[in-house]
C-alpha cells in the first residue's frame, strides 16, 4: 500500500508541473504614411474687360474662362488694343490629385475713384473640380460677367477677387 | 521498500503525460497586413489620421485624406491546445515612423477588433483574426514623403 501511495504521489506531482506552462508570442507589423504636398494656387493672369463703352442703356461685358469677350446691353467692345484676357491660375499639389474649386459668391466691387460696377457670375474652366497632373499641376481659368450701368462714368476700374482650392 | 517493476511504469507513465506540455507552441500570432494610413495632405494646421480596426479613415484639424489605398493592421492569432483564453497586448504609448530626412511622425492609441486584454479564439485548435488601427499626428507643414516605422502585437497563453 504505502508503495503505491508513494508511486501516485510522483505521478500527481510530475502531471501538475507539466500542465503550467505560460507561453507568449509577437509579431511585428509596418506602420506607413505618405505626406503630400499642400495643394497651392498662384495667380498667372488678371481678369481684363479691356476698353468697355458704356451708353444710356445698361448693359453688360462677359469674358468666358476660354478668354472670349461678349457684351449685351448698352455696353460697346472699344477695340483700341488694349488686352482682354480670362484670369488665369495654377494650382500645384499632389500629382493625379482632385480638388475643389470655390469662386466668389457675392458680387465683386470695382472702383475707379467713387465710381463702381459690380463683377458676377465668375465662371471656371475646370469647374467645379479640377485634377491635377502626373507632375501635380493644372492651369486654372476664370471669367465673369461685367455690370454697366447706363452712362457710367469713364475711367479705369480695378478691384481683387478671390479663388480658392481645396482637395477633395 | 519499492517493486522495481511497478514503480518505473508509474514514473515513465507521469513524464509521458507531462513532457509534451513542456515548451509545446500552443500559441502563434502572424501579421498578414500591415497599418496603412495612406495619403496625407497637411497645410498650416495639425492635425489627425486615425484608421480603426475596421479600416475606416478619418482626419482632424487640417489633415486632408486623399485616395482610397489606407487600412488597419491584421493579425492571426492561432492556439493549438489549452485552453481558448489568451491576452491581447498592444503596443502603448508612441510608435515612430520616419520619414524624409529624419523627420518623424508618432502612432499612437492603438485600438484592436476584438478589443480589449481577455480575448478567446473560437475553439481549440483554432484561429482568430485581430485588426488593429491607431491615430497618426500630423505636424502642420509635415515634410512630404513617405515614412515608415513598425510595431509590434504581443499574446500570452497560460
Amino acid at each position: 500500500m504505502k508503495k503505491i501511495l508513494v508511486a501516485t504521489g510522483l505521478f500527481g506531482v510530475l502531471a501538475f508541473a507539466g500542465s503550467v506552462n505560460a507561453q507568449s508570442a509577437s509579431a511585428t507589423a509596418s506602420a506607413n504614411a505618405k505626406i503630400v504636398a499642400p495643394i497651392a494656387i498662384a495667380e498667372t493672369s488678371n481678369l481684363q474687360f479691356g476698353s468697355i463703352a458704356a451708353s444710356a442703356a445698361a448693359g453688360t461685358a462677359v469674358m468666358t474662362p476660354a478668354g472670349v469677350l461678349s457684351v449685351t446691353g448698352g455696353a460697346t467692345i472699344v477695340h483700341d488694343g488694349t488686352v482682354t484676357t480670362a484670369a488665369a491660375f495654377n494650382v500645384t499639389g499632389a500629382p493625379n490629385a482632385t480638388y475643389a474649386i470655390t469662386l466668389p459668391a457675392a458680387a465683386v466691387t470695382i472702383t475707379s475713384g467713387a465710381n463702381t460696377m459690380t463683377v458676377d457670375t465668375f465662371t471656371s474652366n475646370p469647374t467645379p473640380t479640377g485634377t491635377l497632373s502626373a507632375g501635380g499641376s493644372q492651369a486654372l481659368t476664370v471669367g465673369a460677367t461685367l455690370h454697366v450701368a447706363a452712362s457710367q462714368a469713364q475711367g479705369s476700374y480695378t478691384g481683387n477677387f478671390t479663388v480658392t482650392v481645396a482637395y477633395n | 521498500m519499492i517493486r522495481s517493476t511497478r514503480f518505473p511504469l508509474f514514473l515513465l507513465g507521469a513524464l509521458l503525460l507531462a513532457i509534451p506540455r513542456v515548451g509545446a507552441a500552443q500559441i502563434t500570432i502572424q501579421n498578414t497586413a500591415g497599418l496603412n494610413f495612406g495619403s496625407l495632405a497637411v497645410g498650416g494646421s495639425a492635425g489627425t489620421a486615425v484608421i480603426s480596426p475596421a479600416g475606416v479613415r478619418t482626419v482632424t484639424g487640417g489633415v486632408v485624406g486623399l485616395g482610397s489605398a489606407y487600412g488597419a493592421a491584421s493579425f492571426t492569432v492561432t492556439i493549438s491546445s489549452g485552453s481558448a483564453t489568451y491576452f491581447l497586448s498592444l503596443p502603448t504609448g508612441n510608435t515612430t515612423l520616419t520619414g524624409p530626412g529624419g523627420a518623424t511622425m508618432t502612432a499612437s492609441t492603438f485600438t484592436s477588433n476584438p478589443s480589449g486584454l481577455i480575448q478567446q479564439v473560437p475553439s481549440v485548435p483554432g484561429s482568430q483574426t485581430v485588426t488593429v488601427g491607431a491615430t497618426l499626428n500630423v505636424a502642420a507643414n509635415q515634410t512630404p514623403g513617405s515614412y515608415a516605422g513598425t510595431f509590434t502585437v504581443t499574446v500570452f497563453h497560460f
